[in-house]
């Protein structure tokens, strides 16, 4: 087994021993390579498990890299999970969410403006969730919460940085 | 044969207006104000008619609209028309041009917020490796169903006949009444108290009811006293309980003072 082909066998130990997405430099150290080489290999690594006999995939996030499960397999592992695993956001919490990620950091009465709804209970859920977080504070009357997204939301819609997010459609048609 | 309506749950006013506009299919700039509030008015109507509970928000769009609408029969240079509404609580929605402009602010969110869902929804086709949390999430999706011909009806009746028998043997809703602290006579109680025993008694004693409204008046009634340096606090030990003494000395002098003092100290009435 030549070195290149050991590392890369390395790193799906690792990736596969740790929860977390893995963060690109953590991996670089680890394996004594530098973060260019890293980067190859997980590009490499990736590679193989698009294969369509593996079931397993490689994610990157903004994080690091993950492993997990290819999406068609979803029906199966499915049922390995309990009902309620499956549970998606409200529309209001969807509504919530698409304000802060494009307007952030951005206040509660900012969000109810656009809404035009109350929206305590909704960024509640979201705080507890961890798709938000309080971002410091406005410098207006009342100092006012400022709200973000977090890692977490990244990681739940599957994106790697908020820069990734498609404009928003504000023109009339 | 009964068939099944689903009568669509909005959010708020803006995707009930948005959900208006669209279903017209026609340039946004070109909606009419008439139209689309009478359209809003009705669904109201639909929604109070199915006894849905209409929140707040709702109602204060629909008297925003009315009084766009009022105002836009007005001549533009009448006087009436000029007077500044205060419109208080009312969204501050004071032309056409302005109601458009905030529809499509929300249906930019509101397209937004489709997008993020058609992500969540392949993200959740993937299990990571982790054991996290992120994929513990409750089902909150809500949609409401009616069944027609007859159906409603009884369930109509069947809810009201519920709701009677509860009203009837459940109590009055009842509220507390308002407790009122004045932090001057908290003040002076303290002091009329104190000078009474001439020696020093635990904070406690000076509460009657506990409630949060009568420990933060004396708290605050306490604090007041010892800058005034009127009364003196202490404890024996550490997190032991609080004593208070008066400073009969300080009250003798004080009372020269407080004469040429003039005014007195401003009190606030909780």
């Amino acid at each position: 087994m030549n070195d290149a082909a050991s590392k890369k066998s390395l790193l799906e130990a690792l990736l596969f021993a740790w929860e977390d997405p893995l963060q690109i430099e953590k991996i670089a150290s680890i394996l004594e390579i530098s973060a260019e080489d890293a980067d190859a290999l997980i590009e490499e690594l990736a590679k193989e498990f698009q294969r369509e006999d593996r079931g397993i995939r490689l994610y990157r996030q903004e994080e690091g890299v993950q492993l997990g499960t290819k999406p068609e397999a979803a029906s199966y592992v499915e049922k390995l999970f309990s009902r309620e695993t499956a549970g998606s956001l409200s529309n209001a919490a969807l509504e919530t969410l698409a304000i802060i990620a494009y307007k952030q950091p951005v206040t509660r009465a900012e969000i109810e403006d656009i809404r035009g709804v109350n929206s305590d209970r909704v960024l509640e859920n979201l705080l507890q969730r961890k798709l938000i977080k309080a971002a410091g504070r406005k410098d207006s009357p009342g100092k006012p919460v400022l709200f973000a997204t977090t890692p977490e939301f990244l990681q739940y819609f599957g994106l790697e940085n908020v820069d990734e997010l498609p404009p928003l459609k504000k023109e009339t048609k | 044969m009964s068939y099944v309506v689903k009568l669509p749950v909005y959010e708020g006013p803006f995707e009930l207006l948005y959900d208006l506009v669209r279903k017209q299919e026609i340039d946004i700039w070109s909606v009419s104000v008439t139209e689309i509030t009478a359209q809003y008015l009705d669904y109201l109507r639909l929604m109070e008619e199915f006894n849905l509970e209409i929140a707040g928000e709702f109602l204060v769009m629909a008297a925003t609209l009315l009084r766009l609408k009022s105002r836009m029969l007005l001549p533009a240079n009448s006087e009436a028309a000029v007077v500044e509404e205060t419109g208080e609580g009312l969204f501050s929605i004071h032309s056409s041009e302005e109601l458009i402009r905030r529809i499509i602010e929300y249906r930019a969110f509101k397209l937004a917020a489709n997008y993020f869902q058609k992500r969540e929804e392949e993200q959740q086709k993937i299990f990571f490796r982790s054991t996290g949390d992120p994929k513990i999430m409750y089902v909150t999706r809500q949609e409401t169903f009616f069944f027609r011909e007859g159906m409603l009806e009884k369930l109509v009746s069947a809810m009201k006949g519920i709701m009677q028998r509860k009203l009837t043997r459940e109590k009055e809703p009842h509220i507390e009444p308002m407790e009122e602290y004045n932090l001057l006579e908290r003040k002076n109680l303290i002091i009329r108290r104190l000078s009474q025993r001439q020696k020093a008694v635990y904070l406690d004693s000076m509460l009657e009811t506990r409630s949060p409204a009568e420990i933060v008046t004396t708290f605050i009634a306490v604090l007041d006293l010892t800058l005034q340096k009127k009364v003196r606090v202490w404890q024996q030990y550490n997190l032991g309980p609080i004593l208070i003494e008066i400073i009969p000395s300080a009250f003798k002098v004080g009372k020269k003072e407080e004469g040429n003092a003039g005014n007195k100290e401003r009190e606030t009435h909780e």
